[in-house]
């Protein structure tokens, strides 16, 4: 073994950075494009709840809060942005005033990542062992079912499926809850119960989202494998006797490749999935928070989920372009 | 001599939306052991579909329709799969056409060695030492072995694919186009260096290519095909001074360095065609500047020469010879 493709891996991360710091401008503008000022929502929100019993400073000391004084230049407030952002300050949640945004990701980011994470990797593997089956026994029966079945579900939409297992599963059905991430009264933390209760909540969105996800794997994978399987060098492994497990991991190997390049696109549709799939499901993750956030005009909210997406799909690409960086020699030539 | 590989009445064709299209016709040939045969044919006359066939390795719509390929006592055609993949580079291989394309790009030579002797239940740690004497005799560098593909140059990865399938020292090698793809300087060092391991081996090797000059210059025989069918075979010198075939003869003259007589105005014009049932005749006559009506009545049989092991498929030799 040689070392790590570290000038590969270097140049990678420095892409990362770059990119990452573009996503950080891009969000700091985006509020400042919009039309009012979270400021003012809050404001005129409280001014409705009390009566008009409140103070015109406090308008000022919530326009301080957010960082968006009129009155500074509009560096001073990237860099204070900048500096809020590293030390976990996100700001102040407008629909949930007055908690921090921090407080609210902090809770939901979690329950978010193991949807995700859990549905990317089932529907990883068993596409590609679905698709590997269909694309090694090609045009048989096998492969003609997996080829529809596959097909359909890359057609149907999420949000339908989720409406669909819902109303089967858990109106109709009563076989899983209807929402939120465990049952009330469990104990969060390392016990049995828990743990359980928070398995059997993720049934209904982890097999959705796996659901949704899986066509493409399939679909990939067959239609990798087969140029492999007609390839020289599979044929020249048949000539040296090797025997039918071996050529087949050869095939698969080589046709996972390509595959792994449709893994890091799919995590930023997972994403938007997730999003849908959590309002549906009543599912306590960021994606329940960013509609409210959508519906209460909730800028902060809206500003720090936004990031937290921005971080997964670019943290997801760069894990990917590594792996592949060390699988694919001839990547990392090409980095070099 | 003993006989190593005998080829009876071999037929293959590519099945088809019309029926299947005949390649191989009624094709018979003995090979004795320790020998280089060389087999030539122009492109499109089906000598790839006839390797593939010799090792049971043609894929569809490849068709074998009839025939028996013995070696080694045993018809290869009716190995199970199991048996069959147990003799491959043990007992025999093949290098395909291209072979410089035909190695993993993504895992190392050394691995890619390490394959083949996991396939044949061959201790991996004992069997280093059967790797570098392959190396050696196809001059290439233990180095390669911690190489992907791609690291090397093609002249480095035919000797890489011909290493790796001499490594388990088969009996009977065949070779595919050995050289095509890669420059002059290179193909003729690769060929030297074939001959020399194959006479310090002894193992029989079957040449199958498009280019005379190659096979005139490494084989001890020689067998040339057209439309499926073998038009002339014999011994090396037999079939360079004495053509008994018009179309090894012309083929002959258009090799400025190895034809004995110059240029005279007689060349080969037209291109190969597959075996055509509907021609009763010679299938060369398309193409024969000394065809004559005789040729159209009866399709002519392979008879011998006037010397030893020389046979032709004519029916006026010598009257056509100037
Ligand atoms: N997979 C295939 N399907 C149909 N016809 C084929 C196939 N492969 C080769 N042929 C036909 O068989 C003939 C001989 O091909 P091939 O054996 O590759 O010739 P050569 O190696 O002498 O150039 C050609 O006419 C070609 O068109
Ligand atoms: S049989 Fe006739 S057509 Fe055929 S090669 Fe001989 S001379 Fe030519
Ligand atoms: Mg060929």
């Amino acid at each position: 073994m040689t070392a790590l493709p570290i000038k590969y891996i270097i140049k990678r991360i420095v892409i990362f950075i770059a990119v990452f710091f573009g996503a950080l401008t891009l969000n700091f503008m985006l509020p400042r494009l919009m039309p009012g000022n979270p400021a003012e929502i809050v404001y005129e929100d409280l001014l409705r709840d009390s009566g008009g019993d409140i103070n015109i400073s406090f308008l000022h000391q919530l326009e301080a809060e957010y960082g968006i004084s009129n009155n500074k230049p509009i560096w001073i407030q990237f860099f204070s942005y900048l500096n809020d952002l590293f030390h976990g300050n996100l700001g102040i949640s407008i629909a949930f005033f007055p908690v921090p945004v921090s407080t609210i990701l902090y809770e939901a980011l979690p329950w978010t990542l193991f949807l995700v994470i859990s549905s990317i990797t089932i529907s990883f593997f068993i596409g590609n062992r679905l698709g590997r089956y269909a694309g090694l026994n090609r045009n048989h029966a096998g492969d003609l079912i997996i080829d529809l079945f596959s097909m359909f579900m890359a057609a149907f939409p999420a949000f339908v499926l989720a409406f669909l297992m819902l109303d089967i599963f858990s109106v109709y059905g009563k076989l899983f809850p209807v929402g939120g991430a465990f049952a009330v009264g469990v104990n969060m933390g390392l016990n049995v119960p828990f743990i359980v209760s928070t398995l059997y909540h993720a049934v209904l969105p982890v097999a959705t989202i796996t659901l949704t996800s899986l066509g493409g794997w399939v679909l990939g994978m067959r239609n990798n494998i087969i140029p492999n399987v007609n390839s020289d060098y599979i044929g020249f492994s048949q000539n040296l006797g090797l025997k039918d497990y071996q050529v087949k991991r050869i095939a698969y190997r080589n046709a996972l490749l390509p595959n792994l390049t449709g893994f890091s696109m799919s995590i930023g549709l997972s994403v938007s999935g997730v999003i849908i799939e959590e309002s549906i499901f009543s599912y306590p993750g960021v994606g329940m928070y960013m509609i409210t956030a959508i519906d209460d005009l909730d800028y902060p909210l809206l500003q720090g989920i936004f990031l937290m997406v921005i971080i997964a799909v670019l943290v997801g690409n760069l894990i990917v372009d590594i792996l592949l960086g060390i699988l694919d020699p001839r990547i990392k030539q090409e980095g070099d | 001599m003993s006989t190593i590989l005998e080829i009876r009445n071999l037929n293959v064709g590519y099945e088809g939306e019309n029926g299947t299209t005949k390649i191989i016709n009624n094709f018979n040939l003995k090979i004795e052991e320790g020998v280089i045969f060389g087999i030539a044919g122009e492109s499109g006359s089906g000598k790839s579909t006839l390797a593939q066939a010799i090792y049971n390795s043609l894929r569809y719509p490849g068709i074998i329709e009839s025939g028996e390929v013995i070696f080694d006592g045993k018809d290869i055609l009716k190995l199970s799969k199991r048996e069959l993949r147990r003799i491959r580079a043990v007992d025999t291989t093949f290098i395909p056409q291209a072979a410089m394309n035909a190695l993993n790009p993504v895992k190392r030579i050394g691995d890619q060695f390490n394959d083949v002797f996991e396939a044949h239940g061959e201790d991996i740690e004992e069997s280093q030492s059967r790797i570098q004497s392959v190396l050696n005799m196809v001059r290439l560098s233990p180095e390669v072995l911690h190489s992907y593909p791609h690291e090397l140059s093609g002249g480095m990865r035919q000797r890489t694919v011909i290493a790796m399938a001499l490594v388990l020292s088969p009996k009977l090698v065949i070779l595919d186009e050995p050289t095509t793809g890669l420059d002059v300087l290179v193909e003729h060092d690769i060929l030297r260096d074939i001959k020399r391991i194959q006479r310090q081996k002894g193992f029989t090797m079957l040449v199958i290519t498009h280019d005379l000059s190659i096979l005139y210059q490494i084989s001890d025989w020689i067998a040339m095909v057209y439309a499926g069918e073998i038009t002339e075979y014999g011994k090396r010198e037999d079939m360079l001074n004495s053509p008994l075939h018009p179309y090894n003869y012309l083929l002959l003259k258009s090799l400025p360095r190895i034809g004995a007589e110059r240029y005279d105005g007689i060349k080969l014009i037209g291109a190969p065609s597959n075996y055509s049932e509907t021609n009763k005749g010679c299938q060369f006559i398309t193409r024969c500047p000394f065809s004559k009506n005789e040729c159209q009545i009866t399709h002519p049989e392979l008879e011998a020469g006037y010397g030893n092991d020389h046979y032709y498929r004519c029916v006026r030799t010598p009257d056509w010879k100037p």
